[in-house]
This record gives structure tokens, sequence and C-alpha cells, in this order.
């Protein structure tokens, strides 16, 4: 045998003790997760009566059904199934059952839990603790969501400003904060441009002439998904040619989706558009347009015999 | 004696040369592995937490663009109205299914006609691909939404020509006849769509073994692993390929291929690279290259993502015939694409896509499986003989066995932290026990395959060949 020099072989004997290493690694913290699987389906068969019950008493609170002594049960939950089954009530309540869920969470503690969360948790918990606290009022939550404004991550700042802005005294101020995060113009920006738009319309209508051009595509976009009726005037502004081609996009989809005639003209006008994607949003404009404002339409064939030889071609 | 001493070669050099080479290879190979799954944890633990159907729907359905499911089947007399019905019944706003006959001898089209109430159709496309000769365009009459084509055979790739022809909305779903798509499937995989509809043109998402699970009305119902050893060891194999390696890749912008089981694509992109080539059995790995490669040359913005949450479940053979035949079909596929676009290799124009996408066919694909398999052969006889110090054979040894083992466990475990879509503890231990095994036997035979694969593209072969298709499980 050729001696090979001692680093090599040193290196060979790091290679396979690695190796080995990483396997038994690997192994141990797989044994461990199938040890806490089969905990968990020993705890979740103990639980399950717990969650059904868990989800009548809440049922029952928010109704004015149950008193604050009935919920108790519910402090024994783990947080994480707690903000589940909260998550899921929140969605489907508003006014004075959602206030009352709000102080089912009070009483409970998830309060004080999500405050901790949002102020300790890695980035995608304090997004979610952040989404969550929406439901809370009192200055408290609200100094604590102001504070995460100024989070180092975009995402929790994000979803602090959509917590906030529902119940903001100002919405023009935090709006204004956040359209100047150069770093926020991504596209979870969507849901903080949709809650402004649904809050004050006119407002956010406002900001379309204010905003850098990044942010005009999705503040376009969410005023057409809030149904806003005062957006259509800017939205035909900005669908007009002479506008950046995705402003001109998102002009054109957001008159269609608030089913607006002035979007027909300007579709018309863009159909030949050099740049293809507003070419695109002309087409479905016009596909969406009542049949019978459609004078290119042709009578529909009586047999497929034309369809077979167009797409055979 | 020395053999190679006539030569005037020093055997014992030579095979410690072979040693080495086999070991960095090996070990590159490896520390690819070990990239992706890192950056797999790490894309998994900062993604947004996955949410319930029905808040996504509240989220996602006054959005969600309007999606056609191109459904490509040939004799898929066997799965086909299953498949369709749970296509129909997909939890999504607005939606086309677009099933197309590929010329099958079998009574696919039978089935279809009898189970949907299929009549002639006046819809025409718009002939931007071309395709073999149509027979016939059928709608339901119970179902709106459902259209299917019937054309002369000509491939996988020649039917989904046919069928983006006819498609009227702006992203297509490609997903294979013999698949299950989750009712919720669509509303998951279209988020990257609604967040960026600019800039994705892409999107893969998770497909899983339906083997032994319980299927009623065309959903699974049950979740269950499948009975028999061959397709357990797929499942491994599926949530490596999907959890760590599908995940990475896309995380870092080299995504190579994105599944014709369950991908959506954007059909104007498809139309400008030409639709799917013919003449490969890789079209679904064929197509993206084609898109990465346009989207650059062009210095295009773009992104072809994956995401884990939306699963579509598919049968896997059950037998070495038929799963030989799958993977010496995807090793030409895989070759194929390599070759048609080896000019890309290493070239700054096309980016990640260009050095680790195709690198990683290129070393994992094509010069790995060549190496381990001699490696098999050459290293233990060196041992043996007395030609290699023992920690050249341990490094081998560590690297072969005990990196598989580690990479297949540590995406067990990236499911379990963070899908836990395996049903029960116990079925957890039977996948931990089935990624250990798997790397004594199983693994040898695919790289054997894979090598079959080579030589099957050297002699420039052609065709799918034959493939037999499994009903679902029915629920009891």
């Amino acid at each position: 045998m050729n001696p090979p020099g001692m680093s090599f072989l040193l290196f060979l004997r790091i290679v396979w003790m690695g190796a080995v290493g990483f396997v038994a690694l690997g192994l141990l913290v797989l044994g461990v997760l199938i040890v806490l699987r089969f905990l968990q389906e020993r705890r979740l068969r103990r639980t399950l009566a717990m969650r059904r019950d868990a989800h009548r008493t809440l049922l029952g609170w928010v109704n004015g059904g149950a008193a604050e002594a009935d919920l108790k049960p519910l402090a024994r939950m783990q947080k994480r199934d707690l903000c589940d089954l909260f998550d899921e009530f929140d969605q489907m309540l508003r006014g004075e059952a959602q206030a009352r869920l709000a102080e089912a969470g009070r009483a409970l503690d998830l309060e004080r839990h999500l405050l901790f969360r949002l102020r300790w948790g890695p980035a995608a918990v304090r997004v979610d603790a952040a989404r969550r606290l929406a439901l809370f009022e009192g200055p408290k939550t609200a100094a604590a969501l102001e504070a995460a404004l100024g989070d180092g991550n975009v995402r929790v700042r994000l979803a602090a400003a959509v917590a906030l802005v529902a119940k903001a005294a100002d919405a023009g101020a935090l709006a204004r904060r956040v359209l100047a995060d150069g770093r926020a113009a991504i596209p979870s920006a969507r849901d903080f441009l949709l809650a402004l738009a649904r809050k004050d319309g006119a407002l956010a209508a406002t900001l379309l002439d204010e905003v850098p051009e990044a942010w005009c595509p999705p503040l376009i976009g969410a005023l057409a998904e809030a149904g806003e009726p005062g957006a259509v005037a800017p939205l035909a502004r900005f669908a007009r040619p002479g506008n950046p081609a995705p402003v001109r996009v998102a002009g054109l989809q957001g008159l269609l989706r608030l089913r607006s005639r002035q979007a027909w003209p300007l579709a018309e006008a863009a159909q030949d558009d050099p740049d293809e994607a507003v070419r695109h949003a002309a087409r479905a404009v016009l596909a969406a347009r009542p049949a019978a404002r459609r004078d290119d339409r042709k009578p529909a064939p009586t047999t497929n015999e034309p369809a077979l030889e167009a797409l055979a071609r | 004696m020395n053999p190679l001493a006539p030569f005037g070669l020093p055997v014992d050099l030579l095979a410690s040369v072979v040693a080495v080479l086999v070991i960095l290879v090996s070990l590159a190979h490896n520390l690819i592995y070990f990239g992706l799954l890192a950056v797999a944890c790490g894309a998994m633990v900062r993604r947004p937490r996955a949410r319930a159907s029905r808040s996504l729907w509240n989220q996602v359905a006054d959005v969600a663009p309007s999606v056609t499911v191109l459904v490509p089947s040939f004799n898929e007399e066997a799965t086909i109205v299953e498949s369709v019905r749970s296509l129909l019944a997909l939890q999504y706003p607005t939606f086309e299914v677009v099933v197309v006959n590929d010329g099958s001898t079998d009574a696919t089209l039978a089935r279809l006609e009898a189970s949907f109430d299929l009549v002639p159709s006046d819809r025409t496309g718009d002939g931007a691909l071309a395709h073999a000769p149509l027979r016939g365009v059928f709608t339901s009459e119970r179902h709106p939404n459902l259209l299917v084509l019937d054309k002369a055979n000509g491939g996988k790739a020649d039917a989904l020509n046919a069928g983006i022809n006819v498609v009227q909305t702006r992203l297509l779903c490609t997903v294979d006849a013999d698949s299950l798509l989750e009712g919720d499937a669509l509303l998951r995989a279209i988020r990257p769509f609604v967040e960026d509809p600019e800039r994705v043109v892409g999107v893969g998402g998770t497909v899983r073994v339906a083997n032994g699970c319980v299927v009623k009305s065309g959903r699974v119902r049950e979740i269950r692993l499948p009975r028999r050893f061959l397709p357990l060891l797929q499942t491994v194999e599926y949530l490596r390929a999907f959890m760590m390696a599908r995940l990475a890749w896309g995380h870092v912008g080299a995504l190579m291929v994105v599944s014709g089981t369950f991908g959506l694509l954007r059909r104007d992109v498809v139309v400008e690279v030409g639709g799917y080539s013919l003449g490969t059995v890789g079209e679904d790995m064929e197509v993206i290259v084609k898109i990465h490669r346009h989207m650059r040359d062009q210095k295009r913005d773009y992104e072809i993502a994956y995401v884990p949450e939306p699963v579509c479940w598919t049968q896997v053979p059950e037998t070495l015939g038929g799963l030989a035949r799958q993977r010496i079909r995807w090793q030409r596929g895989a070759i194929e694409s390599f070759v048609w676009h080896r000019k890309m290799l290493m070239r700054p124009r096309y980016g990640v896509v260009g050095t680790l996408g195709l690198g990683h066919i290129l070393l994992a694909d094509i010069v790995a499986p060549l190496v381990e398999l001699l490696s098999y052969l050459l290293l233990p006889l060196f041992w043996m003989a007395g030609l290699i110090y023992w920690e050249f054979f341990a490094a081998w040894l560590a690297l072969t066995f005990g990196f598989g083992v580690f990479i297949s466990v540590g995406s067990l475990v990236l499911e379990e932290l963070e899908l836990k879509r395996v049903p029960r503890a116990a079925d957890l231990l039977l996948l931990a026990i089935a990624a250990i095994v798997e790397n004594f036997g199983y693994r040898q035979l695919n790289n054997f395959w894979r090598m079959v694969g080579h030589w099957r593209y050297l002699r420039r072969e052609k065709g799918w060949g034959v493939m037999r298709r499994l009903a679902f499980t029915p629920a009891v």
C-alpha cells in the first residue's frame, strides 16, 4: 500500500465519524419525535372530549348563555389549542359576539400570552401573535402593536399594521407610516392594503396619488377587492395609456372587478398595447363584458366540425 | 502479485486513486443533500403557518384566478372516473377540468362517457401548439366545467399540448389520471400566484403515495401506509424528494422539475416556450428547464415555487417490473433534459439554474449512480486485497450508507416537525425502519435501473413502456 498523507487519513476519519455521528443524531431526534407522537396520541384521545366541551362552552359564552366560571375548563387547554379555537370563532363572529370572545380571551389569559409571544417569539410566531391580537382592544395591546410597527421583521410590522388599522383613530397616519416603509412593498402587504381599503376606501383612493409607484398596483387591487365605488374614477385614470404597464394592468383588473363600464373603452383601446400583460388584462375585461355588447361575437357553430379542424391544426 | 506490474503501474496507487475519486464524488453528492436538508429546514421554519381550509377559502377565494386542470390519460380505465370525480369536487372558486384521452386502447373514453353523460361540444382551441389529430370534443351535461378531448395517440406531451390549446384561463394545472388531489390542494397551491401574479410562472405541490390509503368518491378518506414493501420504500423516497429536495431547490430558485403529477403553470409562458416537448419521456422536467432557459435568456424576473402543503395522492408501482420501467424512464428523461440544455451548465447568465440545478442533475443523476455502482464492486475488493487503508473503506461505507440513512431520516424529521401527515406514531416508526432498510438493496437496485436508463438513452430507445394501473383502495 502507498501511504497517503496523514492529513488525508485524518480527513477520512473525520468523514466516517461525522457520518456516523449524523446518523446517530438523526435517529435520536426521530426516536424522540416518535415517542412524543405516541404521547400526543394518548393525550389527544383523552382531550378529545375536552375539546368538544370547550367548543360548546365558548359558543355558550359568546351567545351570552354562560358565566365566567364556566370558562374555567378552557384554562386547562394548551395555549396553542386555545389559539386555534379562538381563531375559528374569530372568523365567524362580528360586533358584540366578537367583543364577548375578546372578553373570554382576556379571562383565559390569552391576550397576555399573545403579548408575550409578540415580544419574544421567532418571526413566524410574532406574525401570528400580531394577527391574533387584532381581536383585543385596550391600551396595552395597542401599545404593543404600535411597538411592533418598529419590529425588525417586515412581516411582523405588516401584521401589526393590519391588527391596528381597523381600530386606528388616525388610519391615514398609520397608512402613511406603512407606505413610507420601503421594505414593506411585498406581497404580504396586500392584507394591510385590503384592511385599509375596507376601513376607509376614500382615504385609500387619496393615497394613490401620494405613494411611490411600486405601491400603486397592490393598492388599486385592494380598492377593487374592497368594492369601494369611489375608486372607479382613480382606477380609470390609472388604466389609461401613459401610466406604467403594471399600474395599467392593475387599473383594468380593478375596473373589471368593480364591474365598471368605464373599463370597456379603455380595454378596447388597450387590445393592441405593446405590453403583453396589458393586452391580457384588456382581453379579460372584454371577455367579461355582457354578451350583447360584444360586437365581435360570431354565431355559435351548429356542429363540432370547425372546432375539430381548428384544434387539429 | 501486482497484475499491473507488467505495465509498470503500481496497483495499490491506482486503487487509492480510484478510492479517492469515489469518496470525493460521494462526498460532493452527500454535501449537496446535506445542504438541501439545511435549506429545507430553514424554509420550513420561516414559512407562514398553514391555515385551515375554511380560513384559506375566506382569504383566497375572492382573488383566486380561474384555473384549468389538465388530465392527460392513456389506458386509465381503472382510475379515470374516480380521478375526474375527485377533480370536479375540488374546493376552488372557478375551474374547468379538461381530460385528454390520448388514443387509449382500453375503455377509458367509454367509462368517461357512461359516468359523466358526455355530449359533443363545439369548443375550439387557439391552435397555439401542434399535436396529433383530434377525434372528438365532448362536454358533460351534468358537469358544465368538464371537457373531454379524444385524440389520436401522440404521447403525454402531445396530449398536454392538445389540452393547452383549449385552455381559456391564464393558469393551467397538470394532474395525472391515476392521482387524486386533496380538496383544498388548488387553493393552497394558488397562493404564490395570488401574492405575486407577475413573477410566479409555476408552482409545484407535494405528491404522496396513495397505495394503502382508503379512497371514497375520489377523496382520500383515511391516510394509511402501503401494506406492501415496495410502495412503503417509495413512500420514504417521495417524502425525501418533496419535503427536502423540491422545497430546498424551490427556495434557492433552481427547482428543475414541477411534477407532471401535480403542478401549476402559466399558460402564456408554456406557449411561449413551445409547449411540452415531444420525443422526451421526462416532459415535466423538460418544460420547466425550458421555462428557466427562456426566462433567463430574456432576462425576465420570474419564480418557480414549491408549496409543501397542497397534496396530490398517486398510485406508485407495486411490482419490481413496473418500478423498473418507471425509474428507467425517469432516468432517460433526466439525461435527455440535461443533454438538450447542456449549454446552460455553469454559464453565468443562467445563474443558480445553470450552476446548482443542472450541476446537480449532472452529478446526482448521471455521474453518481455509475460511480456508486462501480464502488460497490471495487472498494470492498481493494480493501480485502489490502490495496487501500481501512479509513478509505470506512469513509466509503459511511458516505454511501450512513449519509443515505441520515438524509432519509432527516426528511422524516422535517415532515414530522412541520406537516405531521404521517397518520400514527406506529406508521412513523415503520417509515423510520424503511428509511434505514432502503439503503441496503433498494438503493442499489435504483442505481442499476439508472444505468439501464443510461444504456437505453445511448441506444436512443423511445416510448414509455407498458404501465399497469391499479384501482384505488375503496372505503369499506
